[in-house]
Parts: C-alpha cells; sequence; structure tokens
C-alpha cells in the first residue's frame, strides 16, 4: 500500500469528519504507529496541510477546510520546465545532480503513465535542495577565478554581507560546504551553502593561496575536515576512463582508478553512469554493489 | 590472527539509543535474557529526565557517559569497561588511543560481544560496533537510523558524526544478581535522579527540576521546536517501557504491591506523553518543523504539569520501598 493512497484515506476521513488518529491509521493500514506519524507528518510539512489535532475529539481535523490535496496532473508547462531541470542538473557532474535529475525524469514519466508513485513522492532533504542553484553559480564563479559577494546567515543567525574569494567546495555529512578567504575575518572560514541567502558575481578577480589552503585544511579546522575519505580501487576500461569524474581520484595502473569518497551509495549511484566497472577494493563495497544487483536482478525476474 | 569478523546484532526498541545499544549488545553477548522495558527499569537508564534551559535534543546525552554507563551496567551485574575522550582540542596521542581503542574493540568482537559506541555514523547518537575487517581497515557498525550504514574507518572512530567523542563500552563478563537487588539498587538511583541537580553542565537540570525548566521554556516560549519532539519522543518512550518493566515486575514479586501502582502511574505518564506527541510530533532535523501554536504549547505545558504530579507521587511510592 503506497503512502499516496494513505494520504488520501486520511484526507477523506477528515474531511467526513471522522477525525483520525495515529492508532486508528495504523490499525486500518496494518502499518507501525510510527510511519502513521510520519504520514501525519508529510501531510503536514511537505503537503502544507493545515491540519491540526483536536484533543476533543481525540483525531485530527484541518483547521482551514478549503486546503486540497495537491493533484497529480502536471501541465504541459510543467512538464517541460521539469523537464529542463533535469536536464540542467544532470550536467552538473556531481551525484546529487544526477539523482535530483533522476527523479525529475521519474516524475514525468510516471506521471504522463497516469499513475501513481508507488513508492510516494521523493523525498530530498531540504538543504541539498536549496545549495543546488547556488552550487550552480559558485562553481561558474571559481572556474572564473572572481570575487562573490554573499548574504550569508551564520549558525547564530547573524546576517552579513561578506566578500569572498572562492577555493572549493566540500560535501560532508550530507551538506554542501564552501572554502573561500572572507574578506570581512581576513581568514579562510567554511561556508555551508544553505545557509547563503543571496550572491553576486563581481568582476574583481584574486589569486588563491594555495599553500594557506593546505594549512588551514590540515590545522586550521581539523574537527570538520577530520573525517577520512574512503578509498576505492575501481577496473574500468581506458576507454571509459571519466575525464571530470566528481570524486578525487588518480589513476594508478591502466585501468584502475583510485577514488576517494564519503558515501557508498552516492558512490554506487556514480559507478552505475559508467559504462563498465569492477570493483576491485574494498570488500565491504564489492558485497553493496553485489546487493545492489541482486536488488536490481530480483525486480526484473 | 582472524582477519574478518561480523556479529549479529539487533538493537532494542527504544528511543533512548545508548539503550537500545547496551541492550543489543548484552543480548547478542547472551548477558540479560529480559526485555528492553525490564533493562530500562532495572539498569536505571530509564529514570532520568534531563532538559537543558531551552530545551536542547542534546539534553537526553548530557550526562557523565562513563561513570553512567558502567553504573548502568553494574546494576545488572555486568562488569564492563568504559571510555571516553573528547577529541576537542585536538589529541596529540590520537593515533595511539585509536589503535589502543582497536585493540580493545577487536578483542571484544572476536569473544562474540559488539561493543557500544558514540556515533558510529554521521548521527549523533549511540550505535554498535558488530564487526571488523583488518584488510578493508574497518568496523562494521550498527545505527539507529540505518539498515545497512556504511562501516567506519578505523582512523574515523570518534570523528564519524562531527561532535567528535571517542566513547566506547565493552561487556567484560556476568555475574548472577538477585532481581531483588536490582530492583533496589534501580530504585535508589531512580530517586537521586529525581531529586538530585544536575552535576554537568548548569543549564540542564534533572528530574524534578528537569520537568520545571521544560514547562518554563513552554510559558516563556524560549525553546527549541526540534528538541521538545525529540525529548517528547525520547522520555515517553522511557516511560512507557518504564511502565511496562514494572508491570512485568509484579510476577517476580507478587508480594510487592505496589509495584502495580508505580506501573499505572508511569503508564499514565506514558499516555499523556503520547498525546503529546501527537500534538508535537517528531519529524527529522532535515524536515523543518511547523510552529507550534499558541493553543499547542499551552496543551504541552498543562500536560508536563500532570506528568511531573503523576511522576512525583511514583516517586513517594519508590522512595518507601
Amino acid at each position: 500500500m503506497s503512502n499516496l493512497h494513505r494520504i488520501q484515506w486520511i484526507d477523506k476521513e477528515i474531511r467526513a469528519q471522522r477525525y483520525p488518529n495515529c492508532h486508528e491509521i495504523s490499525s486500518h493500514f496494518e502499518i507501525s504507529y510510527r510511519q502513521a506519524s510520519r504520514d501525519i507528518e508529510y501531510l503536514r510539512y511537505s503537503l502544507q496541510a493545515p491540519i491540526a489535532y483536536s484533543q476533543e475529539n481525540q483525531g485530527y481535523y484541518y483547521e482551514d477546510s478549503a486546503f486540497v490535496l495537491p493533484a497529480l496532473y502536471l501541465s504541459d508547462e510543467e512538464k517541460n520546465l521539469l523537464s529542463f531541470l533535469a536536464e540542467k542538473y544532470s550536467t552538473l557532474h556531481h551525484p546529487q545532480g544526477h539523482r535530483i535529475a533522476e527523479i525529475f525524469d521519474r516524475l514525468i514519466i510516471e506521471r504522463e503513465k497516469k499513475k501513481a508513485i508507488s513508492k510516494g513522492p521523493p523525498i530530498i532533504s531540504l538543504p541539498q535542495l536549496q545549495s543546488i542553484p547556488c552550487y550552480h553559480h559558485i562553481r561558474e564563479a571559481i572556474q572564473k577565478n572572481v570575487k562573490i559577494e554573499i548574504e550569508y546567515t551564520n549558525k547564530n543567525q547573524e546576517r552579513r554581507i561578506r566578500l569572498v574569494h572562492l577555493y572549493q567546495f566540500l560535501e560532508k555529512y550530507n551538506y554542501f560546504y564552501l572554502i573561500a578567504w572572507c574578506e570581512l575575518k581576513n581568514a579562510l572560514r567554511i561556508f555551508r551553502l544553505d545557509r547563503i541567502q543571496s550572491m553576486k558575481t563581481t568582476s574583481d578577480g584574486f589569486t588563491k593561496d594555495n599553500a594557506q589552503l593546505q594549512i588551514y585544511l590540515h590545522e586550521e579546522d581539523p574537527h570538520f575536515l577530520a573525517l577520512k575519505p574512503y578509498t576505492a580501487n575501481i577496473k574500468i576500461s581506458q576507454e571509459s576512463i571519466p575525464s571530470n569524474p566528481p570524486y578525487e581520484c588518480v589513476q594508478i595502473s591502466q585501468d584502475i582508478v583510485q577514488f576517494q569518497f564519503y558515501d557508498s551509495e552516492k558512490f554506487i549511484q556514480y559507478l552505475l553512469t559508467l559504462p563498465s566497472f569492477q570493483v576491485q577494493s574494498p570488500k565491504w563495497l564489492k558485497e553493496k554493489v553485489r546487493e545492489r544487483f541482486h536488488t536490481y536482478w530480483k525486480l526484473h525476474e | 590472527m582472524q582477519t574478518r569478523k561480523e556479529i549479529a546484532v539487533e538493537m532494542g526498541p527504544c528511543w533512548q539509543t545508548y539503550v537500545s545499544s547496551a541492550f543489543g549488545a548484552l543480548r547478542a553477548a547472551h548477558y540479560w535474557e529480559y526485555d528492553a522495558s525490564l533493562f530500562m527499569v532495572l539498569s536505571g537508564r530509564g529514570f532520568p529526565l534531563i532538559v537543558e534551559e531551552r530545551c536542547c535534543a542534546s539534553s537526553v546525552t548530557v550526562y557523565e557517559w562513563n561513570e553512567e554507563h558502567f553504573r548502568a551496567l553494574d546494576r545488572i551485574g555486568v562488569f564492563s569497561e568504559t571510555n571516553t575522550t573528547i577529541l576537542h582540542p585536538p589529541v596529540h596521542s590520537l593515533k595511539n588511543l585509536q589503535e589502543h581503542a582497536k585493540k580493545r574493540i577487536i578483542e571484544s568482537l572476536l569473544q562474540e560481544k559488539p561493543v557500544v559506541i558514540w556515533s558510529p555514523t554521521s548521527i549523533c547518537e549511540f550505535g554498535l560496533i558488530r564487526g571488523f575487517d583488518l584488510e578493508d581497515g574497518v568496523y562494521f557498525v550498527t545505527s539507529i537510523d540505518q539498515k545497512n550504514p556504511d562501516p567506519l574507518l578505523f582512523e574515523n572512530l570518534g570523528f564519524a558524526s562531527g561532535v567528535n567523542i571517542l566513547h566506547y563500552q565493552i561487556l567484560h563478563s556476568v555475574q548472577s544478581i538477585p532481581m531483588e537487588t536490582m530492583l533496589q539498587s534501580s530504585l535508589e538511583y531512580a530517586q537521586k535522579s529525581w531529586n538530585q541537580e544536575c552535576s554537568s553542565h548548569p543549564r540542564y537540570r534533572k528530574g524534578e527540576r528537569g520537568y520545571d525548566t521544560w514547562i518554563k521554556a513552554l510559558k516563556t516560549s524560549q525553546f527549541d521546536s526540534f528538541g521538545v519532539r525529540y525529548l517528547l519522543a525520547v522520555y515517553g518512550d522511557n516511560r512507557l517501557h518504564l511502565a511496562s518493566g514494572f508491570r512485568q515486575l509484579q510476577d517476580f514479586f507478587p508480594k510487592r504491591k505496589t509495584l502495580k501502582n508505580i506501573a499505572d502511574l508511569y503508564q499514565q505518564v506514558a499516555d499523556l506523553f503520547a498525546k503529546m506527541r501527537e500534538i508535537a510530533p517528531f519529524s527529522p532535523p532535515s524536515i523543518p518543523s511547523a510552529l507550534l501554536s499558541s493553543e499547542a504549547i499551552q496543551q504541552l505545558h498543562t500536560a508536563l504539569e500532570e506528568c511531573k504530579i503523576l511522576e512525583s507521587k511514583a516517586m513517594q511510592i519508590i522512595s518507601i520501598q
């Protein structure tokens, strides 16, 4: 039973003023209480339903009865937009971009078939999603070696305008970060991309101080950067060796490339975009890939 | 020397991840034959209710890990070794520290005993090391948030979540302790947790004062919404286990009629927490929580005041045990 089907049932019950609660949802669909809570959260946060809990009736109701569940229909304009975004994100040369592109593609195809989404609407973590447009602009600025002006909110919710010299991206703990020289602090700093409120590219260039960057990476903030990446040796045929891979890598023999990565799920997604590959090491990654193929195989049986 | 080992392990069904991890390790080592609720009562870990002034989610883990985790298992007759090193500021002997830990952890795993650790993955929660592979240089881990998480590199031990603390607890041996002794020790601890000041940090309060702090934060609207939802989930689940644990203890001590009264009181507290969780359900930090309406906040602090009264009554009964 899909999450979409349950959402429709909850909506129907609320409209009929039957005040469903998590116990009733879990027993009706034979799902866990926690799953039922997640359905309510999905309705509330992802679909923006004005849902509230009534103590008196021991169940949920809509504070604004004008609310309607989003229609499954997509207009041609919306389909074009999704298709454009899929194309755009697939050119980011980054696993996260590929993932978003796949999701957009899937949305278009599945809705074309007028089928409900079997595994529920995609859940994308918000910080990553907010970061993507920013990522694209910053990437361009890094290539051009120009300063940018950002409006940045720090973890203490203080918002300031900063002029920064872009050094490099960093993806850690499921967030995108940017290492940049901050003119305000006159030092290298790490900025979280989803905390950048707005940005303006300038025409001023700058010279990167790579020695300073190395010192910063190894000494200034050892805790943030302490996590070591996994290393994998991947056998790839000579003609398939990617020219611009999204991971740190080094070719260690004619057909073996050594990659560094932090998240096996994303890394395997990237490997699957290659024409062919063979994991040489580590063993645990080999097992994960094998499991993945086994799952695919079972789906096709 | 064996170069690879994996132990089948399942974490306990609890929101408090230290309890779910320790329970999983104890079961895998065949050191505990009862369920998670009895472990929650007899280890004492179900009792502490620690709340930070703004209801920060860290409240649940702000206590002295070495002492508390050692004592929790000691109450049920398990001798263990705990080790905690905060890796900030940088530890110059980090490599030696990690190497020492690795040796101890592998010894334990080879004896079929998983090891409890702080944040085996990027989530700031306790979890388990359930295996290792020397060739790949990794520990196999079990975490509350993922079915099959990526393993932990030996050199990332203590650094996985960004809250860089190397904490591990290794099980050594178990001795048979009468249930009566376990219960008595746990009830004494419950009283202390209810009455004593929280020694770890001035912003955090424990037990009865913990409730006061929580209620005050809600009344003054000075609270972290995620924290409130998380505390409701964790402490609500603890209280549900306490109710179930005390109910089971009636079978062990049929003459101690007051155990039923304690169980009933904790059940009432757990029911109130369940209602509060309907009002402020838990949602992960990646999904921004909706603002709680003033009516919802009012309902929460009224319910918490009721919980405090009910738990005070339970403590009065416990104090005369």
